[in-house]
Parts: C-alpha cells; structure tokens; sequence
C-alpha cells in the first residue's frame, strides 16, 4: 500500500511556484521604478506592468498546484526512492560537486596559469571515474576529448578560457 | 522569394566548404539521431555557439544538415534495437522493428532514409512556395496582431501539453516572467538586475537551450539509468541478424506512394502548428494511414507501408516549423527555437524582415534545406548497414562528453563565464522539471515570446493612448484573439461535450 502523505506529489512544487510567484509581486510593488502605469501618458503601462501580473498569475497558479496536490493527497511520488534510484541521485549530486569545483578552481586560478585545460582534463577524469569507467577507457576518453577541446576551440576557434 | 533569388542561392550554396559543412552536420546527426536519450535538439543547441566561428552559410549549413539527419536517424535505433532514437521515431519502431526480425533490417533501413528525404523535401517546396505569402501577408502586423501571435505561440504549447496544462502554464509563464529581466523594453528601466552588468541585457537565450536539454537531460537520463535495463539493450545491439537489401522494389514504391503524400501533407500541416513536432506528426500520420490503408492489419507487425508513412511523417515536419519560424518569427518547435536564437546571434529577426532586407540570405537556407535532404540521402544510403555500429556506444560514455561541451559552449557564445552560471542553473532546472513532470517547451516558448509580448503589447497602447479596445477593433489581430480564445477553450469544451454524450448515453441506457 502506498504510504500517502500531504507532502507528496504536486503539493512542494505548487507551493514552492506560489511563494515564488507572490515574492516576485510584493518586490514589485514594493519597488519604486516598477510603476503599473507610465509617467509618458495615460492608461500605457510601465515597467511593473509584466511583472506585477506575470507574478500574480504564477502564484494563483502554484496555488491551484498545491491545493490539486493535497486534493490527491499525494497520490503521486515523483522520487521512487529504491536502492538503484538512491545510487543514481548520489551520482548526479556528486557530478554537480565536481562540475561547481571545476568552475571554481578554473575562475579562481585563471589570472595566475592558464588552468582551464588541465582542469576540463581532471573534470573528465573524475566524471567518467563516477560514471563507473574502467581506468584505459578514462584515460584515452580524456585525451581524445580534451585534445579535440584543444584543437578546435583554443587553436581554432581562438577561444579565451582564461581570460 | 522569386525563383531567381532561390537558383541564385542554390548555385552559390555549392561551394566546398559549405557541402562539407552540410556533411558534417548529417554525420553527428546522425550520430545523435541514432543513438537513444540524444535528441535534434540536444545537438543543436551544443553546436549552435560553435557555428558562430564559422561564415553564416556554413554555420546553418552544419545546423540545416544535423536537424534532418538527426529526425532521419532517430529510425535506425527505433528499426534495430526497437528504442527511439528521437521522440519523432516512436511510430518507426512499431513496424521497423518487426520488418528487422523478419530479416528485412535493410529493406526498413532504407525505407526510413527515402521516404524520410521524401517528406523531407515535399515540405521544403511547401517551404519555399507559401513562405512568401505569408510573409506578405504578415505585412499589414502591427504591435497588436505581434503581441497576439506571441501569446497565439504560447496557448498553443500550453494547449498540447497533454495532461498537464496547469503545469504546462507555470512554466509558461515562469518563462515570460524570466524575459522581463534586464531592461524594460519601453522604458529602459533595469528589472530584477539587482545590480549586474551581465542581467542588464537579460537571460541569454541559448545557455539557457544548452543547459536545459544538455545536462539536464544527462541529468535525467542518469536519474533513470537501469543497470541491467541498460545491459539487456547492449546484448540486443550486439545481436546481429542479416539486414538484406536496402532499396525497395518498384513496385513496392509505387503502392507507397499515394499513403505518403498523405502523410507529408499532414506532416507538414501539424509542422506549421507552433510546438506541434514530429512526434504528433508522426503518430497521428500512422493512425490514419491504418485506417487508410488496404492492409490495416499489416500496421504493428511489419508493414512497409506503416513505416514508410510515419518516416515521411516526421521529416516532413521540418519544413513547416520552418515556415512558421521564418514568416511568423514563432518557433514551430524547440529546434527552430533555437535557430531563431542563432539567427538574432547574426543580427537578423525572423519575420516579414527576412523577406526583405534579409531575403538572399532566407534563399540560402531554403537552398541548404534542400541540399541537406540530399546529402543525408546519399549519406543514409551508403552507410545504412554501417549505421547500426553507431548503436554500440553506451550512455555514460556520452554523459561526460554531453556535459563538458555544454560547459564549453555555452562560454565560447561570448567568452563569458556568466553565461556557464546561467547554464548550469537551466540544466538543474531542467532536470528537476522532468521529475515532477513540468513541460520544458512553454517555458522555452515563454522565454523566447515573452519579450516580443510584452514589447508589442506596451507598443499597441502606447499607440491606441491605452485603449485596449485595438485588439479587437483591427480584424487581423481579433481573428488571433477568436483563435487564443478557441485554443485555450478546445480541451474544456472537448471535455464538457464528452461528459454530456456518456451521460445522454447512460439516461438512455436507463430508459
């Protein structure tokens, strides 16, 4: 039987888009120069037109989520969390790790070497580690991959990684 | 377009780098049609900003030549391995497959890659030979009739959302509210910049294509990656059973020549219609060739007339994407969508301006439209046989080179590493839309129309002094506004007409 709870299914999304969707109408009304109507001439809209009701809309639409979501009291479970799931998740979290290391050690070491090369070497190195490939297939995947980068966008396509 | 301007454009698109560019193209289409969980659009948005390196021609050339090899592609997994290679080919397998047991894999391989050049190049004439009409026509659009062609685009994407409008119209609109960013239009008042140089000219478009459907799709791809799932699909791809000839006989050509000019002509018409794809096309083309047909029964378990019709089906959508895309400036999918970013990337608008001041470069692309047919028809002859090694790769070997090109990509566009951020977070988004089920095309469509909404609908006041009544005092905008109303009210209305039949049926049946 399935374990149905309030917080399955739909109702996070609806509120999660709802808050969103109320914040952003309060940030622009709440903001001077997103005004509803144009100073330039009567009845135009200004720059809080869009917004104010875009956010307006994608509340009361998140709202009508969450309220269809308690409805089916969860009747849906998107995170089918079994063994093999729960292994795939760790792989994308940790493949999200590694690729926000690489931005960071490429942005913050830029100026004193040029590190993007190495560091996309190392990037695919690690992800095809995690993605369970033996260690030839790494490391000739890596040097065809990372000489083709190489080749075509630094030599040929004059592309300043570290710029 | 006169004929001159299109024989001009044809002649001058002979040029070696551009027919080499055009192969290229149709080999990595091919490459990423053939293999399952790569899609057109996937290709596509990572190869867009590398073709800002090259001459435009040669940049669209390679796009023009990958988008429809990959749609052609897309059938050779669907034939071999019965999996879809693109959403597009899902009508493919139903009799592709069968006709590979049979032993005739070569027979089907090569049905697929003629008839998919026949739809192909049937929608590309349909192309060159209405676009200028219409664009004609669109010449009498004021900022009314744009702001209503804009949500026209948008209500269709939420309408075929399927099962899930309301989430179809989240995004929708979560996607225009993301085009407000930077400046106002009107105004040039700064909106949600919160003090960055980078958001002052908004949310780029193309990271956020390259994000969305590269490594969010690797994302999800690896979020429901089945260890012996995956392993039973190698074994299959390693069983190699003999393919036989690839060209059909006359005689089988003729009998399938009527059912597929249907199914052009059906492919090409729901093409037209924004977000329609080659999917739709695809499936309600098969439907009603069964039904059409003098061997219905045939449909499902090998008929070469199912698979020829569903191949022409979804090529021939091609063409009339385009000619939405080109005359409208709406993308007729999310490949299109991502050409309209391209073309903007070259400084031109798609619309009645590429009819005028951009029309030789306009009888460039009909010309590679056509040329492409050609190459990956000589190129899915050839190697027909050969293309079932491509199926050998596995998914996790694609997963690292996906990602790291996107991280590539998306910063080659302007050698900017803020566009990577902006990437990385559409890739997260993307994946997590996927989960909970949220339809990404409305949020692409919002995000590509919202701005050119909001623009036009800001510029009709200010020309109307804010009288709202211009919507429907001008008849082309108010025949937009009858065919919003129609397209939003369609499914309730269905809905509500359905309910009433089954209850008459039931009060009858009680009687």
């Amino acid at each position: 039987m399935r374990n149905e709870k309030w917080y399955h299914g739909d109702t996070i999304p609806g509120l999660i888009t709802a808050l969103f969707g109320y914040a952003v109408t309060i940030y622009t009304i709440i903001e001077p120069t997103f005004t509803w109507k144009a100073q330039t001439s009567d009845g135009v809209p200004g720059g809080g037109f869009f917004p104010v009701l875009l956010g307006l809309l994608l509340g009361v639409l998140g709202t009508v989520l969450f309220v269809k979501g308690l409805i089916n009291k969860g009747s849906v479970t998107y995170f089918q969390l079994d063994a093999e799931v729960k292994s795939n998740l760790i792989k994308i979290g940790k493949t999200t790790v590694f690729i926000v290391i690489f931005f960071i050690v490429w942005q913050s070491t830029k100026r004193s070497f040029p590190s993007f090369i190495p560091s996309i070497a190392l990037l695919s190195l690690v992800l095809n580690k995690t993605f369970g490939r033996s260690l030839k297939f790494n490391l000739i995947y890596t040097s065809v991959l990372v000489l083709f980068l190489y080749v075509s966008f630094v030599v040929g396509f004059s592309v300043q990684f570290n710029m | 377009m006169t004929a001159e301007i299109f024989f001009n454009a044809l002649v001058q698109s002979l040029t070696p780098s551009v027919i080499f560019f055009l192969f290229l193209g149709s080999f990595i289409g091919t490459l990423i049609g053939a293999l399952p969980g790569l899609s057109a659009t996937m290709g596509i948005a990572i190869l867009t900003p590398v073709t800002f390196w090259f001459a435009r021609e040669n940049g669209f050339a390679m796009l023009i030549g990958l988008w429809n090899s990959a749609i052609f592609a897309g059938g050779i997994s669907a034939i071999l391995i019965n999996t879809p290679g693109t959403p597009a080919s899902i009508c493919q397998s139903f009799d592709g497959y069968a006709l590979y047991r049979q032993g005739k894999g070569g027979l089907a391989l090569g049905i697929n890659v003629i008839y998919s050049f026949i739809g192909g190049t049937l929608s590309v004439i349909c192309l060159i030979l209405f676009s200028t009409p219409i664009a004609r026509f669109t010449i009498r659009f004021n900022a009314p009739e744009y702001s209503l062609l804009a949500l026209f685009g948008l209500s269709m994407m939420v309408a075929i959302s399927g099962t899930n409008v309301l989430k179809g119209m989240i995004l929708g609109v979560a996607g225009i509210l993301l085009s407000t960013i930077g400046l106002d239009p009107i105004l040039a008042i700064r909106r949600f910049t919160f003090g960055s140089i980078n958001l002052m000219n908004g949310i780029s478009f193309i990271p956020v294509m390259i994000g969305m459907f590269g490594i969010g799709e690797v994302f999800y791809q690896m979020y429901t990656y089945r260890k012996d799932e995956q392993e039973q699909e190698m074994a299959a791809r390693q069983v190699n059973i003999a393919l036989g000839r690839v060209l059909p006989t006359w005689k089988e050509f003729r009998e399938l020549t009527i059912p597929t000019l249907i199914a052009a002509a059906q492919g090409i018409v729901i093409g037209a219609v924004p977000a329609a794809g080659g999917d739709v096309a695809s499936i309600i083309s098969w439907g009603n060739g069964k039904k059409l047909s003098k061997h219905p029964e045939e449909y499902g378990h090998g008929s070469l007339e199912g698979l020829a019709v569903a191949s022409t089906a979804n090529n021939a959508v091609i063409g009339g994407a385009m000619t939405t895309m080109m005359t409208l400036g709406i993308p007729g999918d999310s490949v299109t969508a991502i050409l309209i970013g391209s073309l903007t990337m070259y400084g031109m608008q798609p619309g009645i301006k590429m009819f005028t001041d951009n029309i030789h470069f306009t009888g460039t692309i009909f010309a590679l439209m056509i040329l492409a047919n050609v190459v990956f028809l000589i190129f899915g002859l050839t190697t027909a046989k050969l293309s079932a090694k491509v199926l050998n790769v596995a998914q996790p070997t694609v997963w690292t080179a996906v990602s790291i090109l996107c991280v590539v990509g998306s910063f080659a566009l302007n050698n900017n590493f803020f566009d990577v951020g902006i990437m990385f977070v559409a890739a997260l988004f993307g994946f997590f839309f996927k989960v909970f089920e949220f339809p990404t095309g409305p949020f692409v469509l919002g995000l590509l129309l919202g701005n050119m909404l909001e623009a036009n609908l800001r510029r009709a006041l200010v020309m109307s002094y804010g009288n709202w009544s211009i919507f429907v005092t001008r008849p082309a905008s108010l025949f937009l506004l009858v065919l919003i109303v129609l397209t939003f009210c369609w499914e309730p209305l269905k809905k509500l007409v359905t309910r009433n039949r089954k209850t008459n049926g039931e009060s009858t049946d009680t009687v």
